[in-house]
C-alpha cells in the first residue's frame, strides 16, 4: 500500500502538467464570448457549448492517453525496472500506476469543469445529474477507458507474436460470446423487456466483468511480464483471453443448455396447447425448466414422443387429416427476433417428421388454413391479401392465386369449404368465398357451419355467457355456456334449435371438451372463477352421454388439454371422436395426461410442476 | 599508485595481496619502515591503490601472522616493534623462491654464473649497510 | 579449461558449493528466447560467496543482460534458478530488493526526476536511507543534483546511480557495467567510492565491466560468458598464476608446422610463430614446469611473463589453441 502510493504520487508528479493544461484548457470556453459577433446571451451559449464540448474531450482523451501510456511506454522504453530492482512489489507498482492514471483522468476532468462551474455553475448542474449513479458512471467509463487503452496499447506496442493469436482469439471469442447472447436472447432466457433498457443493467452486467477482466489481466502482465515486454504481452494475453473463455464457455453451455430444451423440459404448458384435429399431435408451447424466462414451442406427438421444434410462430395450421402442418417461423435479427416469418411446412406422418423451410415469407401473424387434403394452403395477410398455394413440392409452394381482399369488407376467418373454394367470414356483413381455379370472389348465402363460426356461436348460444363450441362430426355443434350460475350444454344436429340442451349444475367457468368417444363429450366445471391453486384444483371433469343426456363419469382436477390455450377463440378447433387428441388433459399440477374414459386411467405425458 | 613507498602491480602475475606483503617486508628489512611507525589503515591504502581492500587486508594479516606488524586494538596497525626473523624451514622456502626467479632471470638474460652472484653480493652490501 | 579450477589459499568457495553463505547462487540456469534456435542462456551456474567481488565479463551479446534480469527477478528463467540471499530471484524479489542496490547498464530512472527527487522518492521505499550520503556521493561526483536525470551525462547517471544504490545499505550491489562511459577522474571517484563501501561494510559485488584493469584490482573471482555459456568460472589469483606467455626459440626442427608441440606440458592456447621464435600463451602455467622446459634440448631463450586480466580474457574468448603465423 504504502509502495503503490508512493508510485502512485511519483507518477502523478511526472505528469503535472497534464493537469495544469486541462485547467488552464477549462479557461478556454471563458473567452468564447469575446469572439466577434457573439455577444449576450448568443455568447453565454456558445461559452457553455464550448465547455461542455472540451469536458468532453478531456474526459475521454485523458483516460485513453494516460491509460496506453502509464505502463507501456515503461515497458517500452525500459524504464519499468527502475520499479522492479526496488523492494516494491507487483501489486503496488501495478496498483500505483493505475491509480495515478485514474487520478490524472478524474482530476483532470474536474479541473477543466471548474472555470465552468463558477462561470455557469447553476446551467452545468442542472445538465448534469451529479448524484449517485451519474459519479459511479463516470468512474466506470473512466476505468474502462483506462483499462481498455492499455490493453490495446499493450498488444500493438509490445511487438510480440502474440499479436496474431490476439487477433484470432478476439475473433473467435467475440463471435461465440456474441452468438450466445444472442440465442440466450432470442430464445427469452432473460426479460428483456425489463432489462434491455436498463441502463444500470448494462452497467453492472456488460461493463463490470469487462473492466474487471481487463484490470486483470494487465495485473498478471505486470506480475508475470514484469520488465520483459513479450512475456509481458504474453501474460496479458493469457490472461485476458483464459478469463475471456471462462466467461465465454459457460455462457456458451448455457445457450446450449438453453436452446437444447426438449418437450419434456416444458413447464406449465396449460395456455399453449394446442390439438390436431386428427391424430396424435399437439403444438406444445411453455416455459422450459430451469432456463431463466426462456420458453420453448414444438410439434409433438403424444404417442411417439417424436418432435419438432418451433421457433417462435404465430399459430399452427393442421391438415384435417393431421397430416401435415404449417406455420410461420419467426426471421431472426442479429438480436432481436423480427415479425415477418418463412413459412415452414411438416408432414407428421413420415417416419421422422422434420421442419421443412419454404420461400414464402411475410407478417407471422398471417392466418392460414390448409384444405381438406392439405394440398392447398390459403394465407391471409395483414395487407388483406389472400393467396393460395400448392403445396405439391412443400419447399417451394406454387401460388395458385392472389387475391387483393381491400374492395371487400375487413375479413376475419377464412377455411376451406372446398379443395378449391377459400371461405371468408368477413367482421361484418355476408360470407364471401374464392374460387381458386377461376380466382374470383363472390358473395354466397351458404352457412356452412364449417364456415361461419363466430355467427354461429352467436345465434346458437342464444343467452348463454362465455359461450364456447365444438364442431363435432356429422355436422353437429356442441355449445357449452353459462346460464344464471348454472353450466348447460347445447348440442345442435342440423337445426338451428338445440336437439339437446344439458344441465351441468352449478359452475362459475366453463371448458368445453371434445368428443372424447362417440357420443359423450367432456366438459370441465368449475366453481372459482379465480386461477389460483385453490381453483386449479377445483376443476372437475364431466364425461356427458349426450343421448343419454347424463353426465356418466366425472374426473377430479382435469381440463380439456387446448381449453386455456392463448388462441383460444369461441370456436375450439374439432377433435375427431376418440382419436388420441381427444383424451388429452391437463391435471392440477398443470401436466398433460392421456385420460382412458374406460378406466379413468391418467397417463402423465409431459410433467406440469409449474 | 604508492603509499609510502607501497606499489603494486595489477597485471603482475603475483597476487595483489603477496605483492602488498612481500613490499612490506621489503620495506621494513630495509628500514624504510621502521619498527613501531603506524602502517596506513586497510580502507586508506585500499583506496590510495584503488584495490580491493580484502586484499589489503589478506596482506595485513600475512604480515601480522608473521609477526611483522602488530595490530593495536583500537589505534591501527603497526610495524612490530622487533619484527620476528623466519623459522628457518620458512626461511629457506622464501630464499630458494625468491632465488628461483632470479636465476631465471639471470639465465634468460644469459648472464654469466659469476655475474650474477656478483649482483646478489653488491644488493646484499647495499641494504646491510642501510640497516646500520 | 577447467572452469573450477582453484589453487591459492585466498579463493572463494568454488562454485557449484551450496550454501546459505552464497548471495548469489545460479543453478543450472537456461534462457531461450522463441525466436533464437540456440538458448540464450545454458547451463551456467555459480555462486557469489559473501563479502566476495565477483567480475562477470563476456562480449556483448554473450547473455549477460539476460543473465542479469533473471538474477534480479526481472525475468522467469527458462528453466534452472537464480537465487538472492537464499531465496529464488523470481519468486521473492519484492523483499531481495530491500538488500540490493543496482547500477543498470541502461539508465532506467525516470528522465524528469532529479536525483534529489529520486533519493526522496527512494527514501519511502528502503527500510533505512542514507539521504544525506547520497548528497555527499553526489558532490564528491561533482554530479548536480538538481538536474533532471535525462540532462545528465551518461557517466552521470552511473554515478547517480550508484550513490542511490549505496544509501539503503546493501548487502548486495549488483554494477552492470557501471564505468561504461566515464571519465578518467569520474573512473577514479567511482572506484574511490566502491573501495571505500567495500572496506566499510564488506558488501559484495557482483559487477559486469568491460574495463578490465579495473576489474583486476577489484575482482576475487571471475567468470567469463560466451555464447551463452559460462565458460570460466575461477579465481582471479588462480587465473592469473596458470596463464602465461611464453617466449622462445627452436632449434630442434626446421618444419614449423610442428612448433608448439613441445608445450604440451602448458595447455597452450594460442601458439604464434614470428620472425624471432615462438610466443605461446599457455594456460597451464608453472614455475617448475617451465624450469624443464627450459631445459629442453633445443628450446634456446625461453622466457615467459605475466598476463594481465584483458590478455587473459583476449586468450579465452579468442579461438581455442588457435594457430597464426605473424
Amino acid at each position: 500500500m504504502r509502495g503503490a502510493l508512493a508510485v502512485a504520487a511519483r507518477e502523478i508528479v511526472e505528469r503535472k502538467l497534464a493537469l495544469l493544461g486541462a485547467l488552464l484548457a477549462g479557461f478556454l470556453p471563458l473567452a468564447t464570448p469575446l469572439l466577434p459577433g457573439l455577444g449576450g446571451a448568443q455568447g453565454r451559449d456558445a461559452r457553455f457549448v464550448t465547455a461542455l464540448f472540451l469536458s468532453l474531450t478531456i474526459t475521454l482523451a485523458f483516460p485513453l492517453v494516460f491509460g496506453a501510456t502509464v505502463l507501456v511506454s515503461d515497458i517500452t522504453h525500459k524504464r519499468l525496472a527502475f520499479y522492479f530492482s526496488r523492494p516494491l512489489s507487483a501489486a503496488s507498482i501495478w496498483a500505483g500506476k493505475l491509480l495515478a492514471a485514474l487520478v490524472i483522468s478524474v482530476s483532470g476532468a474536474c479541473l477543466a469543469a471548474i472555470p465552468t462551474l463558477l462561470f455557469d455553475g447553476k446551467r452545468a448542474f442542472a445538465a448534469f445529474d451529479t448524484s449517485g449513479p451519474a459519479t459511479a458512471y463516470f468512474l466506470l467509463t473512466t476505468l474502462l477507458l483506462l483499462a481498455g487503452a492499455h490493453t490495446v496499447s499493450s498488444m500493438a506496442r509490445l511487438r510480440s507474436a502474440w499479436i496474431a493469436l490476439d487477433f484470432f482469439l478476439a475473433a473467435l471469442l467475440g463471435t461465440v460470446i456474441a452468438l450466445s447472447l444472442r440465442s440466450l436472447i432470442l430464445g427469452n432466457f432473460w426479460d428483456l423487456h425489463e432489462m434491455k433498457h436498463s441502463s444500470e443493467w448494462l452497467a453492472w452486467w456488460l461493463t463490470a466483468p469487462l473492466i474487471a477482466t481487463l484490470l486483470a489481466a494487465s495485473y498478471v502482465q505486470v506480475a508475470d511480464g514484469r520488465t520483459d515486454a513479450r512475456r509481458s504481452h504474453g501474460a496479458l494475453s493469457a490472461t485476458l483471453w483464459g478469463l475471456t473463455a471462462l466467461l465465454a464457455l459457460p455462457l456458451a453451455g448455457l445457450a446450449w443448455w438453453v436452446g437444447s430444451a426438449a418437450p419434456k423440459d416444458l413447464v406449465a404448458v396449460e395456455r399453449g396447447i394446442q390439438v390436431a384435429p386428427r391424430g396424435s399431435w399437439v403444438v406444445l408451447a411453455g416455459h422450459v425448466r430451469a432456463r431463466g424466462s426462456a420458453g420453448a414451442a414444438f410439434l409433438y406427438d403424444t404417442v411417439t414422443g417424436q418432435y419438432v421444434k418451433l421457433h417462435g410462430f404465430g399459430g399452427v395450421a393442421f391438415s384435417a387429416d393431421g397430416a401435415r402442418a404449417v406455420w410461420f417461423e419467426e426471421s431472426e435479427g442479429f438480436f432481436e427476433r423480427k415479425r415477418t416469418g418463412a413459412l415452414r411446412f411438416a408432414a407428421l406422418d413420415s417416419a421422422r417428421p422434420a421442419s421443412t423451410g419454404t420461400d414464402v415469407e411475410t407478417n407471422i401473424w398471417a392466418q392460414l388454413a390448409l384444405s381438406p387434403s392439405g394440398r392447398r394452403l390459403a394465407v391471409l395477410e395483414s395487407d388483406r391479401v389472400l393467396s393460395v398455394y400448392d403445396l405439391g413440392e412443400p419447399a417451394h409452394p406454387k401460388q395458385v392465386a392472389a387475391v387483393k381482399l381491400s374492395p371487400f369488407p375487413e375479413p376475419a376467418w377464412i377455411t376451406f369449404s372446398r379443395e378449391d373454394a377459400v371461405s371468408i367470414l368477413p367482421a361484418t356483413g355476408g360470407m364471401l368465398e374464392l374460387d381458386v381455379p377461376s380466382k374470383k370472389m363472390r358473395p354466397t348465402d351458404r352457412l356452412d357451419p364449417a364456415a361461419l363460426p363466430y355467427a354461429l356461436v352467436e345465434r346458437l348460444s342464444g343467452n348463454l355467457k362465455a359461450p364456447k363450441m365444438r364442431l363435432l362430426s356429422e355436422s353437429r355443434v356442441a355449445v357449452a355456456g353459462l346460464a344464471e350460475a348454472s353450466a348447460r350444454l347445447l348440442l345442435f344436429e342440423g337445426g338451428k334449435t338445440p336437439a339437446r340442451a344439458i344441465d351441468l349444475g352449478p359452475a362459475a367457468r366453463v371448458v368445453l371438451g371434445g368428443e372424447i368417444a362417440p357420443g359423450r363429450i367432456a366438459v370441465a366445471l368449475n366453481p372459482l372463477r379465480s386461477n389460483d391453486e385453490t381453483a386449479r384444483k377445483a376443476w372437475k371433469l364431466a364425461v356427458v352421454d349426450v343421448r343419454a343426456e347424463e353426465v356418466v363419469s366425472s374426473f377430479d382436477g382435469l381440463l380439456p388439454a387446448d381449453g386455456l390455450g392463448w388462441w383460444r377463440s369461441p370456436v375450439m378447433p374439432s377433435t375427431e371422436a376418440g382419436s388420441p387428441a381427444s383424451k388429452l388433459f391437463l391435471d392440477a399440477s398443470g401436466a398433460l395426461v392421456r385420460l382412458d374414459p374406460a378406466t379413468g386411467k391418467q397417463e402423465i405425458l409431459l410433467g406440469g410442476k409449474r | 599508485m604508492t603509499a609510502r613507498g607501497l606499489s603494486v602491480d595489477p597485471s603482475d602475475a603475483i597476487p595483489l595481496w603477496k605483492q602488498i606483503e612481500e613490499n612490506v617486508r621489503r620495506l621494513v628489512a630495509s628500514g624504510a619502515m621502521r619498527p613501531g611507525s603506524a602502517m596506513p589503515s586497510v580502507r586508506d591504502l585500499a583506496r590510495d591503490l584503488s584495490i580491493n581492500p580484502a586484499t589489503v587486508a589478506k596482506g595485513y594479516q600475512r604480515l601480522v601472522d608473521a609477526g611483522i606488524l602488530a595490530v593495536k586494538r583500537g589505534e591501527g596497525t603497526f610495524v612490530a616493534e622487533k619484527p620476528p626473523a623466519l623459522p628457518r624451514g620458512e626461511r629457506e622456502k622464501e630464499l630458494g623462491g625468491g632465488a628461483m626467479r632470479y636465476a631465471s632471470l639471470a639465465v634468460t638474460l644469459g648472464a654469466p654464473n659469476e655475474e650474477a652472484v656478483e649482483h646478489v653480493k653488491r644488493s646484499l652490501g647495499f641494504l646491510r649497510k642501510k640497516e646500520k | 579449461m577447467s572452469a573450477t579450477l582453484s589453487t591459492g589459499s585466498g579463493a572463494p568457495a568454488a562454485a557449484g558449493a551450496p550454501g546459505s553463505s552464497a548471495v548469489v547462487a545460479v543453478r543450472d540456469l537456461l534462457v531461450r528466447y522463441p525466436q533464437n534456435p540456440k538458448p540464450t542462456l545454458e547451463e551456467i551456474s555459480f555462486s557469489v560467496p559473501r563479502g566476495s567481488v565477483y567480475a562477470l565479463l563476456g562480449r556483448n551479446g554473450a547473455g549477460k543482460s539476460s543473465l542479469i534480469r533473471c538474477l534480479l527477478g526481472q525475468q522467469k528463467p527458462t528453466a534452472g534458478s537464480c537465487a538472492l540471499f537464499g531465496g529464488d530471484s523470481w519468486k521473492t524479489r519484492g523483499r531481495a530488493m530491500a538488500k540490493v542496490g543496482v547500477v543498470p547498464e541502461d539508465p532506467d530512472a525516470p528522465p524528469e526526476m532529479t536525483a534529489r527527487g529520486l533519493s526522496a522518492f527512494c527514501a519511502r521505499l528502503y527500510p533505512s536511507w542514507d539521504g544525506a550520503g547520497v548528497t555527499t556521493r553526489l558532490a564528491h561526483f561533482d554530479v548536480p543534483a538538481t538536474t533532471p536525470f535525462g540532462s545528465l551525462s551518461k557517466g552521470q547517471k552511473a554515478l547517480v546511480s550508484l550513490s542511490l544504490a549505496l544509501a539503503s545499505a546493501p548487502d548486495l550491489l549488483l554494477l552492470d557495467d557501471p564505468t561504461l562511459g566515464l571519465d578518467a577522474v569520474a573512473r577514479a571517484a567511482f572506484f574511490d567510492e566502491l573501495v571505500g563501501e567495500l572496506a566499510d561494510r564488506g558488501t559484495t559485488v557482483l559487477l559486469t565491466s568491460h574495463d578490465l584493469a579495473g576489474v583486476e584490482k577489484m575482482a576475487d573471482r571471475v567468470g567469463v560468458l560466451k555464447g551463452g555459456r559460462l565458460v570460466l568460472d575461477e579465481s582471479l589469483e588462480s587465473l592469473k598464476a596458470r596463464f602465461r606467455r611464453l617466449r622462445y626459440g627452436n632449434e630442434a626442427t626446421e618444419d614449423p608446422a610442428s612448433y608448439g608441440q613441445e608445450l604440451s606440458a602448458f595447455d597452450a592456447v594460442k601458439v604464434k610463430v614470428r620472425g624471432w621464435g615462438i610466443e605461446a600463451l599457455v594456460s597451464n602455467y608453472d614455475d617448475e614446469a617451465f624450469a624443464r622446459f627450459t631445459a629442453l634440448e633445443g628450446v634456446v631463450d625461453a622466457e615467459a611473463s605475466a598476463l594481465s586480466l584483458e590478455e587473459i580474457f583476449i586468450a579465452v574468448l579468442g579461438e581455442p589453441t588457435g594457430r597464426e603465423k605473424a
